[in-house]
């Protein structure tokens, strides 16, 4: 078995609000939605276990071998669902390919249509399948088309804004520590907040306001 | 290959600048051990990068020792010693540089023709010395391919940073297993078609004027999609490196953090914006 605190990266001594801050650090680093689509997820939900494990495990013994169990993040994926607001059966099928994350699949039967087939949800579901397979630019150029084609559409509208949300996910965890965000704007702020908390008793802080 | 791939120096713990500058002074060193002392001249900041990275994916821990060499004759440096990783990055590096050679010796016309011969001559001695310490099939594979888009003239930039892609999950995951492997070879994909997107927008105006092939020449990309699309490979390697064991290699991991978290988003934006690159730095080869 492995050392839980070493999985956590505390110390033995740590306090239960550091052990917390650091577990809350690892689910937020490790949590599925960092990895959808991605073909690590399942390595990801193992590395997630591992730290649910670890946690679960430091509360027990800290509870003095209590069986309160923390409740750990669930690792449940909030993947984007494609079976919705179709009309056409053969669009329906290939919706739940994708849902089933047979994309190749999916694409060959999208390619076998014919071009007066490809409407606009054909152009859809054209770009979600070359999405899920990370080609970013050509499953632009197909939902743009599709949104172009059916501009009333929300869930084409929506597929386009996620995909450029997806990408602002990144480097959210990475600090370079010399970004103190103490500026004059801050101090000056400080001081004015003291001015008035010293007024509001009575006093003064700084004489001319 | 591009020097796309380096760390933002100021932002580097002190000691992680030695460390980083160690391995790349090392990597030098084992250029010149193993694949011969041309080789060195196609020493690159990405395959520094890809030799930290392998440190940590085979679990090397690097030796440094205090040395003189011929870039640097009066002050001794410390230099990361000869070691798994760095044997492997040399020899990648090489056998790289032969088939990209050799790629070009079919494409070039004229003069480049001749000179991409004249550089075969030390290449194949390079790669004759690296042995088969290589994903050598994969590389050849994959050249092939891109030229082949190329002579098609490919307007998705998507396919031939797909192949970039695989090409360098080829090289980032040669010889590992399981989960190392998968890991490793996602770092590759997300790493390749990152400099390939990067690449093909730098060069877009100089290809236009030699009239050599680039995909944004055929279906060209606003700079604000390109950016977005470099991110989106951004996330994915940070995704795939949060899942490296760091254990008991804290330099390498800020080297490599501060690497994708501030030198890779900076040279992307640097790219976007429409600045030009040093010329004299970084293309060597390939």
């Amino acid at each position: 078995m492995t050392d839980p605190y070493k999985v956590l990266g505390v110390s033995r001594d740590a306090t239960d609000s550091e052990i917390k801050k650091a577990y809350r650090e690892l689910a937020r680093k490790y949590h599925p939605d960092n990895y959808q689509g991605s073909d690590l997820a399942d390595l990801v939900e193992e590395k997630m276990k591992q730290i649910n494990e670890a946690y679960d495990q430091i509360q027990k013994e800290r509870a003095g071998g209590g069986s309160s169990s923390s409740g750990g993040y669930n690792s449940g994926y909030s993947n984007y669902n494609y079976s919705g607001g179709t009309t056409d059966a053969r669009f329906a099928e290939i919706r739940m390919m994708i849902n089933a994350r047979r994309f190749s699949e999916a694409e060959m039967r999208l390619d076998s249509m014919s071009a007066s087939d490809r409407n606009a949800e054909w152009n859809f579901l054209k770009g979600c399948v070359l999405a899920q397979r990370g080609n970013f630019f050509d499953a632009q150029r197909y939902i743009e088309t599709a949104c172009y084609m059916d501009p009333g559409n929300m869930e084409y509208k929506a597929m386009k804004n996620q995909m450029s949300r997806n990408a602002n996910a990144y480097g959210r965890g990475y600090s370079t520590n010399n970004s103190s965000d103490c500026d004059m704007c801050t101090v000056c702020q400080a001081l004015w907040c003291m001015d008035c908390c010293c007024e509001c008793m009575g006093s003064d802080f700084i004489r001319c306001c | 290959m591009f020097g796309y791939i380096k760390p933002v120096k100021p932002e580097l713990k002190v000691r992680e600048l030695e460390f980083y500058r160690g391995i790349y002074c090392g990597l030098c060193r084992s250029m010149g051990i193993h694949t011969g002392c041309i080789s060195r001249l196609t020493l690159s900041y990405d395959f520094a990068f890809l030799a930290a990275v392998r440190m940590v994916l085979c679990d090397v821990t690097p030796s440094f020792s205090l040395k003189r060499c011929m870039v640097h004759p009066l002050h001794k440096k410390a230099m990361c010693d000869d070691n798994e990783a760095l044997a492997y990055c040399a020899s990648a590096a090489a056998v790289l540089t032969e088939c990209k050679i050799r790629d070009d010796i079919n494409d070039e016309k004229g003069f480049g023709k001749l000179a991409a011969k004249f550089a075969h001559i030390f290449a194949l001695r390079m790669r004759k010395k690296a042995g088969d310490n290589a994903p050598v099939a994969a590389v050849e594979d994959c050249l092939a391919r891109l030229t082949q888009l190329e002579k098609n003239k490919c307007d998705s930039l998507d396919e031939p940073a797909n192949i970039f892609g695989e090409l360098l999950s080829e090289i980032v995951s040669y010889g590992l297993e399981g989960a190392e492997q998968r890991i490793a070879r996602e770092i590759g994909r997300s790493v390749g078609r990152y400099i390939y997107v990067l690449d093909a927008a730098d060069d877009l105006e100089e290809d236009k004027e030699s009239d050599s092939y680039n995909p944004l020449r055929y279906s060209p990309i606003a700079a604000e999609n390109l950016s977005i699309a470099a991110r989106l490979e951004l996330s994915k390697l940070e995704g795939a490196v949060n899942l490296l064991d760091f254990s008991g290699k804290s330099d390498l991991e800020g080297i490599i953090k501060n690497i994708i978290y501030l030198g890779m988003p900076e040279e992307a934006d640097r790219v976007f914006a429409g600045k030009c690159k040093d010329k004299k730095k970084g293309k060597k080869s390939i």
